[in-house]
Order: C-alpha cells, then structure tokens, then sequence
C-alpha cells in the first residue's frame, strides 16, 4: 500500500457541510497533531496524483507510515510541504470545501507550516532512495560505520614467500579501515576502490569520499532513526532500504596473493643459477601444482620445489626477489599457464624410483589412473619395460591390458594370462568360472559334515572338481573367480609353496598339461578329493597347485566351446584318490540334533558303534540307531528359525531332500510345502 | 631348531591371558633363542592343544613343528577342536595324521592317534 493511499477519499465517503459559513480561504495554523484520523481519508485521489506529479516522488514506501504515527507533523508534510501553496490556491472555493482537511473546531481549513530541520533532512534523503536492483554490477559492497570518522592508515603491503625467511613487497598504500559489521553497506564503484584484506583485517583503498556515486544500504528501521549528523554525511549518496543487511560470501580480494607467490618461485627458479634440467623439471611441478589448485598444500611445496632451492646462495635469492618487486604490479595480475603434459616428468612424480617398484605397485599406480592418463603410460617404453612387455601395443591390446591391471590379479597370474589367447573379461565375468567351497555346495556338509573315510583310487574328471577349501577368504577379497586363487598358489620370486609348481603355467592348452602329467603319473602323489555331494568333489589334502591350473583349463575350454561338455569331461578325467566321501545320514543326524539341542556340545563319531554325544555335564555313547531317533525327536524341538532354515535346505539340496523323504517324512507336516512341490537342485 | 620349554610357575598374567587351570600345561616355543610364541596342553577334553604364535613367525611351517613336539608330549591319543575360520591349524592337524571325527557348526573335531 503506498503512502498517500490511506488518505485516497472514497467520494462517497465524504459529506459536505453545505452550510459552513464562516470558512476563511487563508489557511491557518492546524494544532491537534494526534488526530490523525480525523482528516486522514479526504485527502482525494485527484490531489494525490498532483502532488506525485509535481515533485517526482517515485519512492515511498508504506513503511514510512509508522513513521507519521509518530511524527504527525510528516503527515502534515505530505499535506503542506508536500502540497505547494500554489496548488492550494490554484483550488476553487468549492474544491477547497470538496478536498481540503478542515479543522471542525477552529471551523477552518488545516494550515500548512514547516517540519523542523531534521525531519526536513531526513524527509529531503527520500528523494535519495533508489531501488537495490539500481546497484551497479560493477560496484563492491562492504560494511561502514557511518557513527564514527573513517579511519586511514598508510599500510606497507609485505607477504611471506614460499621460500623462508624470503618476504615479497607489494608496496604502500593508504587504507580506509572496514568494520567487520555494521548496520549500513556502503556500495561503491569498482573502478574507484577496491577491497583489501591484510591480517584478517579489511580495507578500502585509499579515501572513500561519500558522494552521488555511491549507495548507502540499510534497513528500515534504520533509516527512520537516523541521527542528524549522519543524515548530513549521507546526504549526497543514494539510499538502499532493504528488508536483510548482510554480504553474501566472501569479500572480493583483489590481489591474488597465491598467485603472486607462486610467480615469486617461478621467477626465482627462472632466473636462478639451478641446473638447466632441474630448472626445466621444478618448474614443470610448480605450474602444474597452481593449475591444480593446490594452494594449501605447503608440505607440497616444501618436499618438492622448496627442498631443492636449498643450494642456492640466500643473496642470490634476494637480489631475484628484488628485481620481481620492481615488476611487482605485473606480476600481480600474471597468470600461471598449465605446461604441456611431459610423460617422462609423469613417471618420475608418479612412480618415483620406478626401476625398485615392484611390479605389484607400478600397476596399483597405473589402476589409480584416468583412462586416458592409462593409455599414455602404457605406451611409454620405460613402463612397458618394468612390465615385460616387449612389444609395443595396439590401441585394442592396450584397453585389454588396462582392463587385466583393474582386475587386480597378480602379476604371475597376468604373465600367465597373457601368454594365452583368449577373452579375459568374457571370462572373468561368468559366474560359472568362479571356484567353489564346500559351503557352496552343501553348506550343512561344511557345517556339520561327517565323513566316511575311503583312501580309494579312483579317475574321475576335472568337471567335477568344483574347488576347494582354505584359507582363501583373504583381506581385500577381489572375487571368486578361479584365476584369482593362482597367487595362492603360483608366484615368481615367491617361497618354495609358490614357486615349486611354476613349470604348470608353461603350458598352452589343458591338452599339453593333462599329457605332461600323465607322465609325471608315476612320480606324483595323485590328487586327494573329498565328495561332498554325489559326483560334486572338492580337492582336500593334496593337488591344489595341479587342480587350479587344469580346472582353469577346463573353464577355458568350455568358454571356447570348441568340444562339447561330454567330449571335455571325457577328456579331463584324471587319477585321484578319494579321500573320503559325506556319509548323509550322520551328518544330517548331526545337524538336526545340533541345531534343535543346544545343550549338546558336539557329537563326535568314532565308528558305528561309538558315537559319542557330549552334553554340557556328561558325554554319552551311543549307535547309529540311536542317532537317527534322536535326530526324529529333533524335529519338534525345532524353533521357527530353524525350521525356516530346514525347510529352505529341503528345496534346494538334493541329498537332504532325499534323507527327509526317507527318514523322517513327518517332518513335512511343519513345512509350508510338500515333498512333490520342491525344487530339487 | 624349536624347541619348548616348559613354564612352572605360571604368572597371574599368563593364567588369565590363557585362561588356564591348574591341571593345564604352559610352554614358551623358542626358534633358536627367540621366543615365537606359546603352547598349551589343556587337561580338559576335547581341545588339547592350543598353539600361539606371533604374526611374524606364522606361514613358516613352525606351527606344524611346535604341534609335532606336543603330540610327542602326550602318550596317548587325544582329541582337539579347530575352529572352522582356523584353516591353518586345520593343515597342521591334517599333516599330523588329525582325523576327522565331527563338526559342530562353529569347529572341527579331530582325533590324533598316537603312534
């Protein structure tokens, strides 16, 4: 609402008293300065829109009105000041009578008479006020406080270098000191000033004079309260009233103090008596280091550039830093170009003392890379020499490498790797070339296993070697494909468990080896397997060297699908000795007794006739007909966790489903399920 | 060369660090003359024998060495659990003629005959 809007007159409001006779046509003084109400809505429309005219009042604001509360006389203002006496005698008679206020009491029209000083002063700045979407662009904000003097100082501008003890001179300036806040923002025009900040202090430069090219901003409440001395130091600005006083972010510096630092360095290790090559190589750092934006990282600095300034003669340092101050204000505004990428300076920042890196490390560097960064490396003849890599790559051969280094698998499995030809990534992506446990292929049998123990020769084939089982569930597991288990086994330059089976990997198909092995038959102990499930094996106890390369093969030989299954099972079969094989129905005794009887510690199993089930308080021997009815009595004591865990081994492992079926068919009645209705895996 | 030698009077420290009893029998495995670990030869059943040996010591085959002494020190044959997680211990078992005889759900049971 604006302000003369709550003197806008309805007409029909208003009510003429025809016969008022004694109406004088000079105004006279008006004293009842409270009752604001009493003429404050017949003031009409037509006037308002004269006054608005005649003296360009673009801004007024509603919140001025408070102020009249307080101040009638502002009203009166806007009736007599803001209302020149030739308007107020341009009116007839009759529009005098219509739109005038008039004081009842006195029976006369309300005189205009003059706001004293400082209303008038305070009233004169309304002409000032402009809107904040006026504020220039180009101008700077910052806080002043407009109660006090502003105080100058002449400041001496001197920074630190990068080298110790080695200041920069900027030169001397005269400041105007800045609060760190205030009730008023004075905006001014760059090109006049600028912002400064030294010792966490800010400052104008130079003397800022309070005149028509700049803007006060302040709020409301504020202005209305403005004491005189500042109405008159103000009075030639402009006027922002703002609901929030507040700079957002950070007060623009205008000297780039890094900046100035590092072109410091840079000029010193230019012009310095440094080895050519030195110069060429801490410089190519120091730029590279700006243009990415590691300004806070002194300990950088320091271990890098700093540390090989040391040899330079400290008066060799200063005469250089004094001829960089006689270009100061080039140097202040000069920017730092990014240097062209120097593969050699690469290698030496990121694989420092490369020839004693192993190759483990060089290829977690190369992992850490960005693609394209992986790419320039690896067509660098120094890298390619640590790796063995003799040849040099084409773009395709390169993206399969930078896809064997992100598998992470080691270096004598990659030499292996590489040696044949085949789709790595096609490989290592399916499932069904990951390596098994027994867990993963009965977990009650790992669990709760019992085992008929057997020491029998038998051949049987590669494809039904599924794993094995050990400590391979290292730190950092990568996954469970089978080539990730060769560094358990196979390392160059690794302890006799790693290096006595290397000759296994200098063969090209799984053809070669199975034909080397069958005549070394003689000489080697045979594989020692354990059956877990029917026809499903593990290798335990011996062969494990043997079993990871020719289940690789195997794998291998699948993927190429240049036999049939049937015609590669036939073809990996090999002689093993069986260890020993899942005896299903002590095992599954086992675990339905365990899980229902917690009181039971272990049970321990002899032979048939010496089972022995340790209780807490006693052991106790009993038979295999006896295990098997404790197993049935089992079932009932089976909490519903368990149950869900039974019934869900009932669906997916054969030999389980086929022990319930025939032993304790009962037990289905507490499934959800039938026998009919599960999935047999 | 390892060796063991046997700790008679077993400090307060060692008897809660191992959670002894008195019937338990406590020896410090030396390799030459530097102490690699501790061994124990439990009374109670089923967990005769339990190895230490500091990390640095460990994948150098002494452990399969200190279990060989053990054995030799008991007369007759024994039975111990292997938790599952152990896979070393389970080697060492294994290499000395541990035969499986049971799983709990958390160990192994073997029982080392004695020759």
């Amino acid at each position: 609402m604006g302000l003369f809007d709550i003197f806008r007159k309805k007409k029909d409001d208003y009510k003429v008293e025809q016969n008022h006779t004694h109406i004088e046509e000079i105004p006279t003084s008006f004293e009842n300065a409270n009752n604001v109400n009493s003429y404050s809505d017949i003031i009409p429309n037509e006037i308002i829109e004269k006054i608005m005219k005649i003296n360009n009042i673009k801004y007024i604001n509603d919140l001025l009105i408070r102020r009249m509360e307080k101040h009638p006389k502002l009203v009166d203002l806007l009736l007599s000041c803001s209302i020149p006496k030739d308007i107020v005698s341009s009116l007839s008679y009759t529009e005098k009578l219509d739109y005038l206020p008039f004081d009842e009491e006195e029976l006369k029209f309300i005189e205009f008479f003059d706001l004293d000083e400082e209303t008038q002063k305070l009233v004169s700045l309304l002409k000032n006020i402009i809107s904040e979407n006026d504020i220039d662009d180009s101008y700077q904000k910052c806080y002043v406080d407009l109660n006090k003097n502003f105080e100058t100082i002449d400041f001496h501008n001197e920074i630190d270098s990068f080298i110790p003890d080695i200041k920069i001179n900027l030169g001397n300036e005269i400041l105007t000191k800045l609060p760190i806040s205030s009730s008023f923002i004075l905006c001014f025009p760059s090109s006049e000033h600028k912002i400064v900040t030294h010792d966490f202090e800010n400052f104008i430069t130079g003397n800022i004079e309070l005149n028509e090219k700049v803007v006060i901003q302040m709020l409301y409440s504020t202005f209305c309260f403005l004491d005189e001395s500042v109405i008159d130091k103000i009075s030639n600005c402009k006027i922002v009233i703002s609901e929030d006083i507040k700079i957002d972010g950070q007060i623009k510096n205008d000297i780039d103090y890094n900046l100035v630092k590092y072109n410091h360095l840079i000029y010193i290790i230019e012009n310095s008596s440094l080895d050519s090559e030195l110069k060429e190589k801490l410089l190519y750092k120091i730029k590279n280091m700006y243009t990415d934006n590691k300004h806070y990282l002194d300990v950088e600095i320091n271990d890098k550039i700093i540390s090989f300034l040391k040899d330079l003669d400290i008066e060799e340092i200063k005469k250089l830093t004094d001829e960089f101050e006689q270009n100061i204000e080039k140097y202040i505004q000069k920017n730092i170009e990014r240097p062209a990428f120097n593969i050699n300076f690469f290698i030496d920042e990121n694989f420092p003392n490369l020839d004693n890196m192993s190759i483990d490390d060089v290829i977690s560097q190369i992992n850490w890379l960005p693609e394209n960064l992986k790419l320039t490396i690896l067509q660098n003849p120094r890298i390619l020499n640590k790796l063995n890599i003799s040849d040099k790559l084409n773009e395709e051969q390169l993206k399969e490498l930078i896809y064997i280094f992100s598998t992470r698998l080691s270096p004598t499995t990659i030499d292996f790797i590489k040696s044949l030809n085949f789709d790595i990534e096609a490989f290592m992506s399916d499932p069904s070339n990951d390596y098994k446990t027994s867990f993963n292929i009965n977990p009650i049998v790992d669990r709760y296993g019992v085992f008929d123990y057997l020491n029998e020769s038998a051949i049987v084939s590669v494809a039904d070697l599924l794993g094995h089982d050990g400590p391979w569930n290292w730190e950092g597991y990568k996954g469970k494909n089978i080539l990730y288990t060769f560094e358990n086994f196979f390392k160059k330059n690794g302890d006799g468990y790693h290096t006595r089976a290397l000759g296994l990997l200098e063969y090209k198909s799984g053809e070669e080896l199975l034909e080397e092995l069958k005549m070394r038959n003689q000489d080697t102990i045979d594989m020692k397997i354990r059956e877990i499930e029917d026809g499903k094996y593990i290798v335990f106890g011996n062969g494990l060297h043997r079993f990871t390369v020719l289940r690789f093969h195997y794998l291998l030989d699948c993927m190429k699908k240049e036999k049939s299954k049937d015609e590669l099972r036939e073809l990996y079969k090999i002689p093993v000795t069986i260890d020993s094989k899942t005896n299903y129905m002590k095992t599954y005794c086992n675990y339905l007794i365990k899980i229902a009887n917690p009181e039971i510690s272990s049970i321990s199993f002899y032979n048939e006739n010496e089972i022995i089930v340790h209780y807490n308080s006693e052991d106790k021997i009993i038979n295999e007909e006896t295990l098997l009815n404790l197993a049935i009595e089992s079932i009932d004591m089976l909490n519903g966790y368990y149950l869900l865990e039974v019934q869900d081994f009932y669906k997916k492992i054969a030999s389980f489903h086929d022990f319930i079926d025939k032993y304790i068919p009962q037990l289905l009645d507490k499934f959800e399920i039938k026998s009919e209705e599960s999935i047999k895996l | 060369m390892i060796n063991l030698i046997e700790i008679n009077e077993i400090g307060d420290d060692l008897i809660q660090e191992f959670k002894l009893s008195k019937e338990d029998q406590l020896y410090e495995c030396y390799l030459d003359n530097i102490k690699i670990g501790y061994a124990i030869i439990r009374s109670e059943r089923n967990n005769k024998i339990f190895i230490i040996i500091a990390e640095k010591y460990q994948n150098k085959g002494y452990g399969s060495a200190i279990f060989k002494l053990l054995v030799s020190k008991i007369n007759d044959s024994f039975t111990c659990s292997v938790p599952f997680e152990n896979f070393k211990m389970q080697r060492i078992v294994q290499k000395n003629n541990g035969v499986e005889i049971g799983r709990n759900g958390k160990e192994i049971l073997y029982i080392i005959n004695h020759n």
